[in-house]
């Protein structure tokens, strides 16, 4: 379900009126889930309390809040702009499920703290946000079709590696202008 | 059979006291037909649905919405086997309304949020755990009867 226009100026909008208490947002969210939800403790076994008001909740709430804020301006690639924290996600196995459940509880929460602001429109538009976000979160999980494999490792070759190819190959036959060398680096 | 601590069961039957059917009703029916519109599938002859305003304003969305609030009643009444009480309930939405299952979350999660948004600070994560319990056995009972 792409964003259109009109959804990214919803979410714009409304995200500058709830930008000045973005940690308190992300802060009651995650206590929220981890009350409501409390399988999603699972996550965070070292933590001792995961009460509202404990002090892992909220510096782990602000940091998830300030990655979303920063999501909000690169509604344009989400997948591009959130590359590095899918593959950390994934590399802590967190199960994607958990997006869709981190993402009502922030709803619940822009409904307690912005009752008036927060009418069906502004629902839907950033449910469709987070959504999209959600996505682009899973989107470098099961890159590789082995477990234990490190990320390095990828199977899946990308125009990257592609280009690394191609250019190395290009070095060489520009070394040595042999018919060989040629032929080979325009088959890439 | 379903445990309830004193908490949830006080919890559930306050909010359900206080709680402005005809508002809360049209709200949360209005909500889950425009955050989820795929849900309109069950509402073919309510006229207009075409955008956000329309849905808002339709009297028979509100006048359903009234319906489906307080047909939560008969569980708010009898937390003690909701799974009883439910059965007819059951039957009716599988066999003759053909409502696909996962659509009574979709309404549930939009009754949440309406609900957050009337009580405010009061919704505290253990009052909203309360209320989510509550909902999660009204689906699981409204589901048992397909087949």
């Amino acid at each position: 379900m792409s964003l259109t226009a009109k959804d990214r100026d919803v979410v714009k909008s409304f995200w500058g009126k709830i930008s000045s208490k973005a940690d308190a947002i992300g802060q009651e969210a995650l206590g929220r889930m981890l009350a409501v939800y409390p399988q999603t403790k699972i996550y965070f076994p070292q933590w001792s309390d995961y009460s509202l008001g404990s002090a892992k909740v909220k510096k782990h709430g602000k940091n998830v809040m300030a990655a979303i804020t920063d999501a909000v301006g690169k509604m344009d690639d989400l997948i591009g702009g959130l590359s590095s924290l899918s593959n950390l996600h994934a590399k802590v196995h967190l199960d994607p499920v958990n997006f869709k459940i981190l993402t009502h509880n922030i709803l619940v929460t822009l409904a307690v703290n912005f009752p008036a602001d927060f009418t069906a429109e502004v629902h839907v538009a950033v449910d469709k946000f987070l959504a999209a976000l959600s996505a682009a979160l899973a989107d470098k999980y099961r890159l590789t079709h082995h477990s234990g494999a490190s990320r390095a490792s990828a199977n899946r070759g990308t125009s990257n590696d592609k280009a690394k190819v191609s250019d190395a190959i290009n070095k060489i036959s520009n070394n040595r202008k042999g018919f060989f060398f040629m032929f080979f680096s325009r088959s890439i | 059979m379903v445990e309830w601590t004193e908490f949830e069961r006080t919890t559930i039957q306050d909010i359900f006291s206080k709680m402005n059917y005809d508002v809360v009703g049209q709200q949360s029916l209005a909500r889950c037909l425009i955050v989820y519109p795929w849900t309109q599938r069950y509402f073919g002859n309510f006229g207009n649905l075409y955008n956000a305003a329309a849905i808002m304003g339709n009297p028979m969305v509100a006048a359903h919405g009234r319906v489906v609030l307080h047909g939560l009643d008969k569980a708010v009444k009898n937390m003690d086997n909701i799974k009883a009480a439910y059965a007819e309930l059951s039957v009716l939405h599988s066999e003759k309304l053909h409502v696909d299952p996962d659509n009574f979350r979709l309404l549930g999660d939009c009754l949440t949020v309406v609900v957050a948004a009337q009580l405010g600070a009061a919704f505290t994560p253990e009052v909203q755990a309360a209320f989510q319990k509550f909902l999660a056995v009204v689906i699981s009972s409204l589901q048992r009867q397909y087949h």
